[in-house]
C-alpha cells in the first residue's frame, strides 16, 4: 500500500489575509486618491486655479483642440480660418463662432460669413456687428462674395442677393453677375499656428485636471468605476481593520 | 446705421446689467418712427426683439424669433401691450410697470433691458 501524501493544509482566506490583498491591489489608486485629494486641498496655495493646461493632448481629451483640419480664406490683409466651429482672425480666436463659409474685406472692414451668421469687424479686427437670420436674405448662407462696387453677395438657399448700404437691404440678383467669390482652403500649414492660440486661450486650468483625474472622470466611465471601487476598498479595508482589531484584543 | 461711442457703451451697460458688445446698431426710420432690433440672451439662448419707437415712446414691441425651450408667453401681443407708450425714465428704468410672467421672467427680464435700450437709441441717433 503506498504511503499517502500528507494533505496540503489550506489556508483559509482570514481578514488578515483579506485585509493585506486588498492593501496590496489598491494601494496606488488609493495612493494617487490621496495625493490627488491633496493637491485639491491646496489648490490656491499651490496656484493650481491659476495656471493653465498647455498640453496639446490634454486639450484633445477635452475637445478643445478639433481633431479635423481647419478650412483657411484671406480677406485684405486678414487670415480667416474655421476650425471645428471656432473663427479665427490672424490666429486670433474670436469670440464669435460657426461654420466658416467665407469673408471678405470692404474698405474699413471685414465681413466673415459663417453658415447661419455674418459677423462685421473694423479694420483693426475689432467687433462692429453680427447679423442674424432675421436681418440675412435667409439661411443656410452658401458663400460670400464681392462686387466691384463693394457690395457684399451672398449665396443662400434662397438664391443670390446682395446687400444694400451698411446692410439695412438687400435685394435678389439674377444670374451671377460680376461676383469675386472667396472660396476656402484646407489649411494644413496653419494647423499648428492654430493650435498654438488654441493652447494659449484654453483656460483650463490644472485644478480642473486634476479634479478630473480625481473622479476618474477624465478616463471615463472605466476610470469613474475604477475610483468607486477604490473608495469601496478603503471601506472594506476599514471594517477588517476593525475586526483584525477586535480578533487581537 | 448708428456707431456707439464709449460713452454710449457704458450707458447701455448700465441699462442692460452688461457690455453691449456690437460697436454698431442698424436702425431704420419711417418719418419719425424708428425701428431697431436686438438680441439678448434669454435664459440660454438669444431672444431676437423688434422695437417701434416713436419720439421718446415705445409704440409697438415685436418677439420676432423665440429660441427658448419655456418662456414663450412673452410673444403674446397681451403681455408686449404693456411697452406702448413706454419712455425712459432719467434713473434708467422704464416709465411704465412690465408684469412678470410666472416660467418666463429671464425672458421678461431680457425684454425690458432691451426695451430701455431702443428708447435710449432713439435718444442717440442723429436726426
Amino acid at each position: 500500500m503506498s504511503e499517502e501524501r500528507p494533505r496540503k493544509k489550506r489556508r483559509k482566506w482570514g481578514p488578515r489575509r483579506w485585509h493585506r490583498s486588498v492593501g496590496a491591489v489598491f494601494a496606488l489608486p488609493l495612493l494617487w486618491l490621496m495625493v490627488s485629494g491633496l493637491l485639491l486641498q491646496h489648490q490656491d496655495t499651490l496656484g493650481l486655479d491659476q495656471r493653465m493646461v498647455k498640453s496639446a493632448w490634454l486639450l484633445k481629451r477635452y475637445d478643445q483642440i478639433p481633431d479635423a483640419d481647419p478650412v483657411v480664406t484671406s480677406a485684405g490683409r486678414f487670415m480667416i480660418a474655421g476650425w471645428g466651429g471656432m473663427l479665427f482672425v490672424d490666429d486670433r480666436i474670436l469670440e464669435e463662432g460657426g461654420t466658416l463659409v467665407g469673408a471678405v474685406a470692404r474698405p474699413g472692414e471685414l465681413v466673415i460669413a459663417t453658415s447661419s451668421e455674418m459677423f462685421v469687424y473694423d479694420a483693426q479686427g475689432e467687433y462692429l456687428d453680427r447679423l442674424r437670420e432675421e436681418s440675412l436674405p435667409a439661411v443656410p448662407i452658401e458663400r460670400i462674395g464681392l462686387d466691384e462696387s463693394h457690395r457684399v453677395h451672398l449665396q443662400t438657399s434662397a438664391g443670390h442677393h446682395v446687400l444694400g448700404q451698411d446692410f439695412l437691404d438687400f435685394e435678389t440678383v439674377a444670374g451671377e453677375g460680376e461676383v469675386a467669390w472667396n472660396t476656402l482652403e484646407v489649411g494644413r500649414e496653419e494647423k499648428a499656428s492654430l493650435q498654438e492660440a488654441l493652447m494659449e486661450n484654453a483656460g483650463f486650468t490644472w485644478s480642473r485636471v486634476i479634479t478630473d483625474l480625481h473622479s476618474g472622470s477624465l478616463l471615463g466611465k472605466v476610470g469613474r468605476f475604477l475610483v468607486d471601487l477604490t473608495g469601496f476598498a478603503v471601506i472594506v479595508l476599514t471594517l477588517l481593520g476593525i475586526r483584525l482589531l477586535f480578533k487581537r484584543s | 446705421m448708428l456707431t456707439l461711442t464709449g460713452t454710449h457703451q457704458s450707458r447701455i451697460k448700465r441699462l442692460l446689467g452688461h457690455a453691449y458688445r456690437p460697436s454698431r446698431v442698424r436702425y431704420w426710420t419711417s418719418g419719425s418712427r424708428m425701428v431697431v432690433i436686438l438680441d439678448e440672451i434669454g435664459k440660454t439662448q438669444p431672444i431676437t426683439i423688434g422695437f417701434v419707437v416713436i419720439g421718446d415712446k415705445v409704440e409697438q414691441v415685436k418677439l420676432l424669433i423665440y429660441r427658448e425651450t419655456i418662456g414663450a408667453e412673452v410673444r403674446r401681443t397681451s403681455f408686449t401691450n404693456q411697452f406702448k407708450g413706454a419712455t425712459l425714465g432719467s434713473n434708467g428704468k422704464l416709465s411704465r410697470r412690465i408684469n412678470n410672467i410666472a416660467g418666463a421672467t429671464l425672458s421678461v427680464r431680457a425684454l425690458t433691458e432691451l426695451g430701455r435700450v431702443a428708447l435710449y437709441l432713439e435718444e442717440i441717433r442723429p436726426k
